[in-house]
């Protein structure tokens, strides 16, 4: 949590993680590669100064034989002299085949046995050898043995001269001072130079940071700006695109959330338009029911009082649904509820909204009405049905159905602009007994689909009815047909509007 | 109960340019959804001044209200052009909501389609 709170730490950390690591592998290969070079360096210089020493070991035996045979000490002393003049050169002595020293730098040497180094042995071959020590005083020493041979058989004598490998070890320790004295200030150098060199190559890092931190805090408006051409530079274009993409859809989310709120206010409008209760009136119950396919629908029901004793009803259903539907029945139902108060013909008052409706209506929108009045004190149904589905009446006295339309049928309203709809709009008046259910509904209803694609239909109604017949109250039978075509329906979503109205006579 | 298709529209058009008459045969269901597709073939006809259509119903399981709408409509642009539609050969299904609209009043209805093109020339 720590460093995705503090990201600036960790950037700065990575800077140094990153210089540091460099550095190590940078200053392991300095001292690896130095090491071997100054190996091979070792190597070189101890073979040149052991084959020099050779070559001295076999001028001492090759001009020391015969001083050595004669006993000419003088010119065995000068010899051992001349050797002794050499660089690096430790001692130098020639001993005779019982091991006494006959001539050594050190003239109290001679005369006296001589003490083999540590591990050195009488030569007994005929070739010099090298065999390294280590004197007390003088550190590593190669000591060159080469054996005096008389007359290519018998040995009478070894030479020994003592190399020391001090100045090797001086120049090869000599090159490691100047090694590391440079391999320590190019790695400083190159600590800094590492550090401004990560340092450039994170800005562009720091800058997708500083993206990704605006457009935390919500500015979608955030580009990076241009890099250079590389992989930091392609990233850059696409956090810039992917900004612009999020900020786009964004946009398009609020636009669906401004759209649904809409549709909420819409749809709490349209309720707000439709009934909130059902008549209470002695001799008769009511039920009714409205589900919108969407969130706002085209279908519509109402009741409306036009006096003591008579009760409008109506049922309509606007052609296509959704928001232009739901405008047009908003439209409708206004006019609807004037035209009811003035005229007391449910044909008249559907004649009147054809004649308003028919010059506001183009596209070839319609809206099928079905309009009917109630007498509650002499029980009649007065009806007038513009191409709407017929209402279907259970005559509980003769024990059958009665299909309330019109015959011949009518056009709906809005699609003629009078004569011809006049002509064909008929009214009608049926007496209702006890026990007479009436049921207006839109074609939602009959049409509802369930999963095999088949419809409730007017036979669905009809066997409904038959199965609820001695339901006692309409509103338990509504919500029993609501349920059953609920129950119909399963999961396939509804299709269209439905709105249905039951009335019952006690 | 009777049962429709699933929702989808397939529109052909054939052309009898001698007597000047547009065939349009629909397969599938007209409602709120294919509307909108059978209204693009329909008003891309009456751009190219097709004003004479015999609707082929004879595969349409059903229209629903927005479909009905879109016939009503183009009726009144054709006739405007002194043109007409006619629908032809509707199944039983169909031709039920037709009548309960009352559109035989508005709309000529045929048979078949070569009814239709029958009364065209007359």
């Amino acid at each position: 949590m720590t460093s995705v709170l503090h990201p600036k730490s960790r950037k700065s950390s990575v800077k140094v993680e990153l210089a540091l690591w460099v550095m190590l592998l940078l200053a392991v290969s300095i001292l690896v590669l130095t090491w071997f070079t100054l190996r091979q360096e070792r190597e070189a210089l101890t073979q040149e100064v052991t084959r020099r020493g050779m070559a001295l070991a076999q001028y001492v035996a090759a001009h020391g034989q015969d001083p050595f045979l004669t006993n000419d000490k003088l010119t065995l002393a000068t010899l051992v002299a001349d050797v002794m003049k050499n660089e690096d050169m430790l001692y130098a002595l020639i001993i005779d085949r019982n091991g006494r020293v006959v001539a050594s730098d050190k003239s109290d040497l001679i005369g006296k046995a001589y003490t083999r180094p540590r591990g050195d042995y009488p030569l007994d071959r005929p070739a010099a050898r090298a065999f390294t020590w280590t004197h007390p005083q003088a550190g590593r020493v190669i000591d060159i043995g080469i054996p005096l041979i008389l007359q290519g058989t018998s040995k009478i004598g070894e030479v020994h001269l003592g190399v020391s490998k001090s100045t090797i070890d001086k120049v090869v320790r000599r090159a490691w001072k100047q090694v590391t004295l440079v391999a320590f200030l190019f790695l400083s150098g190159g600590l800094l130079g590492s550090i401004v060199l990560v340092t450039l190559m994170l800005r562009p890092i720091s800058e997708l940071t500083k993206g990704v931190e605006a457009i935390g805090g919500g500015n979608l408006e955030y580009q990076i700006p241009a890099m250079r051409n590389n992989e930091l530079g392609e990233l850059a274009i696409t956090f810039n695109r992917m900004t612009l993409e999020l900020k786009a859809a964004t946009e398009r989310a609020l636009e669906q959330e401004r759209i649904k709120k809409e549709l909420q206010l819409a749809h709490q409008i349209q309720q707000s338009l439709l009934p909130k209760h059902t008549p209470q009136v002695e001799g008769f119950s009511f039920g009714a029911l409205y589900r919108a396919a969407k969130e706002v629908g085209g279908d519509y029901y109402d009741f409306l009082w036009l006096d003591k004793h008579k009760l409008g009803i109506a049922v309509a259903d606007v052609c296509g649904k959704g928001i232009p539907a739901a405008m047009l029945m908003s439209v409708a139902r206004s006019m609807l509820k004037g035209m009811a108060h003035n005229f007391s013909s449910p044909a008249q008052v559907v004649k009147e909204l054809n004649r308003l409706l028919h010059s506001d209506l183009k596209g070839g929108m319609f809206i099928t009405v079905f309009y009917a009045v109630l007498d509650i004190s002499k029980k009649t149904f007065t009806y007038a049905s513009a191409g709407h589905n017929p209402a279907m009446l259970w005559n509980s006295t003769h024990q059958k159905f009665r299909l309330l339309g019109s015959e011949p049928p009518c056009l709906p309203v809005g699609v003629d602009k009078g004569t011809l709809f006049e002509k064909l709009l008929q009214e009608k008046k049926i007496a209702l007994t006890a026990g007479d259910v009436v049921v207006l509904y839109t074609d939602g209803v009959t049409e509802a689909m369930n999963a095999e694609r088949e419809e409730f239909g007017e036979s669905g109604l009809q066997a409904f009815l038959k199965q609820h017949k001695s339901a006692s109250q309409a509103g338990d039978l509504m919500r029993e047909l609501d349920g059953q075509l609920t129950s119909f329906c399963g999961d396939v979503p509804q299709n269209d509007d439905i709105a249905a109205i039951i009335l019952k006579v006690d | 109960m009777s049962t429709r298709k699933d929702g989808t529209i397939q529109v052909e058009v054939r052309y009898d340019e001698k007597r000047n008459i547009t065939m349009v045969d629909i397969t599938g269901v007209v409602d709120t959804g294919t509307t909108l597709i059978l209204d693009e073939k329909l008003s891309a006809l009456l751009r190219e001044q097709r004003y004479k259509m015999i609707l082929n119903m004879e595969k349409v399981t059903y229209v629903s209200s927005a479909g009905w709408g879109l016939f009503i409509s183009l009726l009144h642009k054709t006739r405007e052009h002194h043109g007409d539609i006619k629908l032809a050969s509707m199944t039983n299904e169909v031709k039920n909501v037709f009548n309960l609209l009352a559109f035989s009043n508005l709309i000529y209805s045929y048979k078949s389609v070569d009814d239709a093109i029958d009364a065209f020339g007359r």
